[in-house]
């Protein structure tokens, strides 16, 4: 009798160790997720890259979203554009990467459908050195058990402390607009 | 007079498709084709996971932008993305065969873009294999 409780007690204890693990594990994420950049004007070559290597995760307990974006990965049509983009306006070699970290509002993950809701998110984009607080509203469903979020604001260089030379001032848009595409799954 | 004329025209006809040429050749400039290149370095997964964990800023310098042929197992399989060694994230160029089962030792060649501290693994694109 002693022995039968001994192992209820130790299977009751394992199993709230494996519920607590399973609560702890809820983070989803993207490692291929994408975000592209466009700040074309009319009638000049257009100015846009994507990068479709974006690590994206979120912890569906918090509610916290981290989105991380190397440079190195955004990608040009035009070979000169994503050399100009990488030493002389974001300077990839001393900033390399992009981050988001930011929280859904009022979001449950178990409300969750195949038809996409807004979520508003407020976080904060760091680039180039820089932070700037970003509030947006992201639309958010799901395909099976893959959690699709897109989304697009817009930043200004600026913003960042990205100057661009007057003499080609004409063919940068002032106002660049930045959209996402993440797949997240359980790893 | 008129062939004169009729020179001076072709003349100019041909050094405005010269200079558009030109033009364009520098402005839509070739890519890098990554599987053209030679690998600088040669190293194993977990070995550049320790150098970019541990100083990110040097080992970028060395290794950022720069074709690399990195060995390691292979942890995970998903679409054309590979990883070694849970340390590094292989994306494939879209032509390679992902048909690679874990546990596989491989050889990969590719451009290393940097280190992802989400992941905490270095990412490499652009990416073939040469099977161990």
């Amino acid at each position: 009798m002693k022995y039968t409780n001994k192992i209820t007690q130790t299977s009751i204890g394992l199993l709230l160790l494996i519920g607590a693990f399973q609560l702890q594990a809820q983070k989803l994420v993207d490692r291929n997720g994408q975000v592209a950049f466009k700040a074309s004007e009319a009638l000049f070559e257009p100015v846009e890259a994507k990068n479709q290597s974006v690590t994206a995760v979120l912890d569906t307990q918090s509610n916290e979203i981290a989105s991380l974006a190397l440079m190195k990965g955004f990608r040009f049509k035009n070979s000169l554009m994503e050399e100009h983009f990488n030493e002389n306006y974001i300077e990839s070699e001393t900033y390399p990467k992009a981050t988001f970290k930011g929280q859904l509002k009022d979001f449950d993950i178990t409300g969750v459908t195949n038809q996409p809701q807004q979520v508003r998110v407020d976080g904060k984009l760091e680039l180039h050195g820089k932070e700037k607080a970003i509030e947006t509203y992201l639309n958010i469903g799901k395909t099976g058990d893959v959690l699709i979020i897109t989304g697009s604001f817009m930043v200004t260089p600026d913003d960042f402390d990205i100057s661009i030379p007057s003499i080609v001032k004409n063919k940068i848009a002032k106002e660049v607009t930045i959209s996402l595409d993440f797949n997240l799954k359980a790893l | 007079m008129k062939k004169k004329l009729i020179l001076a025209l072709s003349g100019l006809i041909v050094g405005v498709a010269a200079l558009a040429f030109i033009i364009s050749a520098t402005l839509n400039g070739k890519h890098r084709v990554i599987a053209d290149e030679e690998a600088v370095f040669f190293v194993p997964a977990d070995e550049l996971q320790y150098v970019f964990a541990n100083d990110e800023r040097s080992a970028g310098a060395k290794y950022m932008d720069q074709v690399i042929k990195v060995s390691g197992k292979v942890t995970d399989v998903e679409g054309h993305s590979i990883v070694l060694d849970n340390r590094v994230l292989v994306n494939l160029l879209n032509d390679a065969t992902t048909a690679f089962q874990e546990g596989k030792e491989l050889i990969i060649k590719g451009r290393c873009v940097g280190f992802d501290e989400l992941l905490l693994q270095v990412k490499i694109d652009q990416a073939e294999i040469n099977l161990k």
